[in-house]
């Protein structure tokens, strides 16, 4: 069992990067004292209306807006694409505007790059209601390092995974998306801000998969070849308490004014790194 | 002033004050009449030596365990250490040990408590209004005394079990003057770690020491000392590191000026001091915690007449809260309040017309946040809370509190009360179970007292011959200035505490009931609470009342202790309650690839029912200098999975993709343990 997988839905939830080390230390105690007795639940939902998530994205490499209905939980994923909304992004610096229209895959989509330093506002229009948010393009950050170690924790030994990347010095509470995908898969992801940077560096600390295999899931195990990819985004602070909110079982600030939806728009320059999990060449740590 | 051993004969005199002087209680048995005449609703004097008989885990005899046998308290779930009391969070009682305030009283993040019950003498818990004596606690008070040492001969006692190990001696310094006790107790369960090669590195362990000392220079005067240490530690290698504890010490005058006036004075202090640290692949981070509390307390009794009297006291204390320090490298955050308070306190307890019995009081305090170089820090990289803050706010509040008993005939009798209780400390969790690294908010200039006001009555009887008793009784309880996490936040959303809290109302209600039979074989007792606890805080569920974290609906217990021989005893007992509040996600969207969760209200679910059979059989011999006892017992009998954690996660063998998964902490445990005594 992957433990970040736990962490985030412990009552004691406690991991919000920086500090997301010592979460791993809560969650090894927990993780000892309740090993052996799992089972599922046969859980009755209640029952609530759909609701809009956008999920809109503007990088160097044009926007693309996901709009998608929550789904009930005890129902498969519904990403049927919503089509049927007028979405449009305005330049809130330049004073321009673009209406989006939909691809083939339903996303909401256009070719021109965001601008480092503007501001950009989402204005979605759909069954009589409107939504919009508000948010800076901001710049690149660049991954410095990408490294596995062998931790030795409490029940196993754990492939952690540490990575360090840029800060702006010269701002204070700048905040990132750390995101890890396996094999182009997404697999865990962290919030965190600037907090603990030392010298323009931030560092974060990542848990994945155990030495025994046997003992893990098979949707979170990492096996010798998987390329794991890290990417890291610059976001708000009010993206980073939504996301911090969602680690920490809750739902986080509303981050479209308007109607009631659910989701983010950000505007971002991410940037990626990739190392190939050996795990016969990773190395302990003492 | 009441000092008498209490036993079931009923030859007591009347309890006018009831039970305020603990020191000289001597728990001798089962006392229907005690409880029938005590005029005070909500109050029980736990029986360590109905304790010592009844199941316990691993073998461990629990007096915070055994006490959610009683109707009104509830245990806070499997691995939370703490006790709620109608409708109270486990941070709302009192928890004192000789005068000592005790945080967080638990060993291996809640799987036992901090006593030691070798160690204990007497135990009172007050759910109802509190003696005008007691101040910081809006729900209950747990008193608890150490047994002080034979003043005339040595004794000892040693216990072996599969968890921990324990001895006690006793003991005069000066035979007649001065005696000592301590106690001590040590797990080895990381001994057992360590024969599993996974678990090697793994350090898991507690300690707790108490001692007490008392001398006795003139029969109208007496000096106790009280030492007490709780220690826990896990660990790995040099990787990561948790570690908490209790340290306290108290220094008690009681001196007699007369048959009618007694005069006790109480010095204490408490350190409590969580720490955890993890260094991983270079990158160190550290939280440490502290409450230090300081005290002095002195108040004198004076018996005006046969059946009236006063007490009156005075206390001071002071506070020094760290809530958090983070620490990583050269990255610094850190939280330090600090609160002076003073209270006054006076009451009256009377009887009147063989059929009456009044206590009434009422305590002032007055508490102000400290804002000097030592006593206000607040280092913050983020947004600090606001001037107003930093700025020192006094808070003047007064507890009224009064007591009324009827007596129907010798045998059944009604009481009811009122009481206004206030608290300054604020425990903020970010779970549903008390936990060692929980922030605590001190009253502040945001931070507002918590008040509660009770209200109670209640009906007790027993038959003539006190082979049975019972006991009915109902409460309201009006919380105000009850906080916690704002949605999405949590301990370490940022050291300003004012931040992320919110403020707000809470309620609760209830019935208990409880039958004993306390003569014969078979003795035990059975008990039932009904109860609702809401709360309603502004920003959380719309502002709407919503059902607490601690609400239980139903909590039923039965407790059976069989004396099969003058050697052999044999005991069970079963517990139910109802599920608790849950936040659970009502639907799920994706974002980015992930599955994200929305929950439309929180507390909105409940968890599975939590029941469980414990088993014990005590086998002991008595002999004419040594007495060895074997006990064996079965916690969770019928291994019955209790919710611990439930959490949510995407399956992709399910036709929705999504399951829930419960997560239980105990399946069955046996335990055996030997004791020897001389």
């Amino acid at each position: 069992m992957k433990l970040s997988c736990i962490i985030p839905s412990f009552t004691l939830s406690v991991d919000t990067p920086p500090f997301s080390i010592l979460s791993l230390a809560v969650g090894a105690a927990l993780m000892v004292m309740t090993s052996s007795c799992e089972k599922e639940l046969d859980f009755v939902y209640n029952d609530i209306p759909p609701m809009m998530v956008v999920d809109g994205a503007l990088t160097p490499d044009g926007v693309s807006v996901a709009l998608r209905c929550t789904t009930p939980m005890d129902e498969p994923m519904d990403r049927t694409p919503l089509t049927d909304a007028s979405v449009f992004l305005d330049d809130v610096t330049s004073g321009s505007s673009v209406a989006l229209m939909p691809d083939e895959d339903g996303n909401f989509t256009d070719a021109r790059p965001g601008v480092v330093g503007h501001e950009y506002r989402l204005r979605i229009l759909r069954d009589g209601g409107s939504y919009e948010m508000v948010t800076p393009m901001y710049a690149a950050v660049e991954i410095r390092s990408l490294e596995f170690n062998w931790i030795k924790m409490p029940y196993d030994n754990v492939a952690v995974l540490q990575g360090k990347f840029t800060d702006d010095a010269t701002t204070d509470g700048d905040c990132y998306w750390v995101r890890l995908y396996r094999n182009g898969e997404i697999y865990t992801w962290a919030e965190m801000d600037d907090r603990t940077a030392e010298d323009g560096i931030c560092t974060f600390t990542l848990m994945t998969s155990r030495q025994d295999t046997d003992e893990e899931d098979d949707d979170t195990v990492l096996v010798d070849g998987d390329v794991v990819t890290c990417t890291v985004y610059r976001i708000s602070r009010a993206m980073h308490d939504y996301l911090e909110a969602l680690k920490n079982g809750s739902n986080g600030p509303r981050l479209f004014t308007g109607g009631v939806c659910l989701g983010y728009f950000m505007a971002t320059s991410p940037v990626s790194r990739s190392v190939t999990f050996r795990p016969d060449e990773i190395e302990f740590y003492e | 002033m009441f000092s008498a051993a209490v036993t079931a004969s009923g030859a007591e005199p009347a309890d006018t004050l009831g039970t305020r002087h603990l020191d000289e209680v001597v728990v001798t048995g089962t006392s229907a009449i005690y409880r029938v005449e005590n005029p005070r609703p909500g109050v029980e004097r736990l029986e360590l030596s109905q304790l010592a008989l009844t199941p316990a885990f691993g073998g461990e005899c629990d007096i915070i365990r055994s006490m959610t046998l009683l109707p009104g308290v509830h245990s806070e779930g499997d691995g939370g250490g703490g006790y709620e009391v109608r409708g109270g969070s486990a941070s709302q009682n009192l928890v004192s040990l000789d005068g000592i305030t005790l945080y967080n009283p638990a060993h291996v993040m809640g799987i036992f408590s901090t006593f030691n019950d070798d160690a204990l003498g007497s135990a009172v818990l007050y759910k109802g209004p509190e003696p005008a004596a007691y101040g910081g606690a809006t729900s209950s008070v747990l008193d608890i005394s150490l047994a002080p040492g034979d003043m005339e001969q040595y004794h000892g006692s040693a216990t072996i079990g599969l968890l921990a190990a324990k001895i006690k001696a006793e003991g005069p310094v000066i035979r007649d003057r001065m005696s000592f006790a301590v106690a001590a107790r040590r797990s080895y369960v990381d001994a057992f770690l360590k024969m599993v090669p996974k678990y090697r590195s793994t350090v898991m362990n507690f300690y707790d020491v108490s001692a007490r000392l008392r001398y006795k220079p003139s029969a109208a005067h007496t000096l106790d000392a009280t030492f007490f240490i709780c220690h826990d530690n896990m660990a790995v290698s040099d990787i990561m590191e948790m570690r908490w504890g209790n340290i306290g010490a108290s220094l008690r005058w009681t001196a007699r000026a007369s048959d009618r006036l007694t005069f006790t004075t109480t010095a204490a202090l408490t350190h409590f001091d969580p720490r955890m640290a993890m260094d991983i692949m270079n990158d160190s981070q550290e939280m440490t915690t502290y409450i230090h509390d300081y005290a002095l307390n002195t108040r004198i009794h004076w018996s005006i007449a046969d059946n009236h009297a006063v007490e009156a006291g005075l206390r001071a204390g002071l506070y020094k809260v760290k809530s958090a320090e983070w620490v990583s490298g050269p990255y610094l955050e850190r939280e330090l309040r600090s609160l002076s308070t003073v209270s006054a306190w006076a009451e009256y307890s009377g009887h009147f017309f063989d059929r009456l019995d009044v206590n009434a009081g009422v305590r002032l305090d007055v508490s102000s946040s400290l804002t000097g170089r030592h006593f206000h820090e607040l280092v913050s990289k983020g947004n600090g809370p606001g001037e107003d803050a930093t700025h020192s706010r006094t808070y003047v509040d007064a507890e009224p509190r009064v007591s009324l008993h009827y007596v129907i005939d010798g045998h059944h009798g009604i009481k009811a009360g009122v009481g206004r209780h206030i608290q300054n400390l604020h425990a903020v969790r970010s779970g549903s179970t008390s936990f060692p690294f929980d922030r605590y908010a001190l009253t502040s200039y945001a931070i507002r007292p918590e008040t509660s006001m009770l209200y109670t009555a209640g009906y007790t009887g027993m038959t003539s011959d006190g082979t049975y008793d019972w006991s009915a009784e109902v409460y309201y309880r009006d919380m105000d200035h009850v906080y916690d996490f704002k949605d999405g936040r949590s301990t370490f959303s940022d050291i300003a505490l004012e931040n992320i809290i919110l403020g707000g109302r809470g309620r609760s209600c209830g019935a208990e009931f409880m039958i004993r039979k306390n003569r014969g074989r078979l003795t035990g007792w059975l008990s039932y609470t009904l109860s609702r606890t809401q709360t309603r805080i502004d920003g959380i569920n719309g502002g709407q009342w919503y059902n607490a974290g601690n609400d239980r609906r139903h909590d039923f217990s039965v407790t059976a202790i069989y004396s099969l021989s003058d050697r052999w005893s044999l005991s069970a007992s079963w517990l139910y309650s109802s599920g608790t509040p849950l936040t659970a996600p009502d639907v799920k969207y994706e974002i980015s690839g992930e599955t994200c969760y929305y929950y439309a209200r929180r507390n909105a679910y409940k968890t599975p029912p939590t029941h469980r059979l414990d088993i014990a059989a005590t086998y002991t011999h008595v002999g004419p200098k040594l007495t060895y006892e074997w006990s064996f017992g079965l916690y969770n009998a019928y291994c019955r999975y209790n919710p611990y954690v439930i959490y949510f996660e995407d399956d992709a063998s399910k036709p929705s993709g999504t399951r829930a998964v419960q997560l239980s902490m105990y399946g069955i445990i046996p335990s055996v343990s030997y004791t020897l005594k001389f």
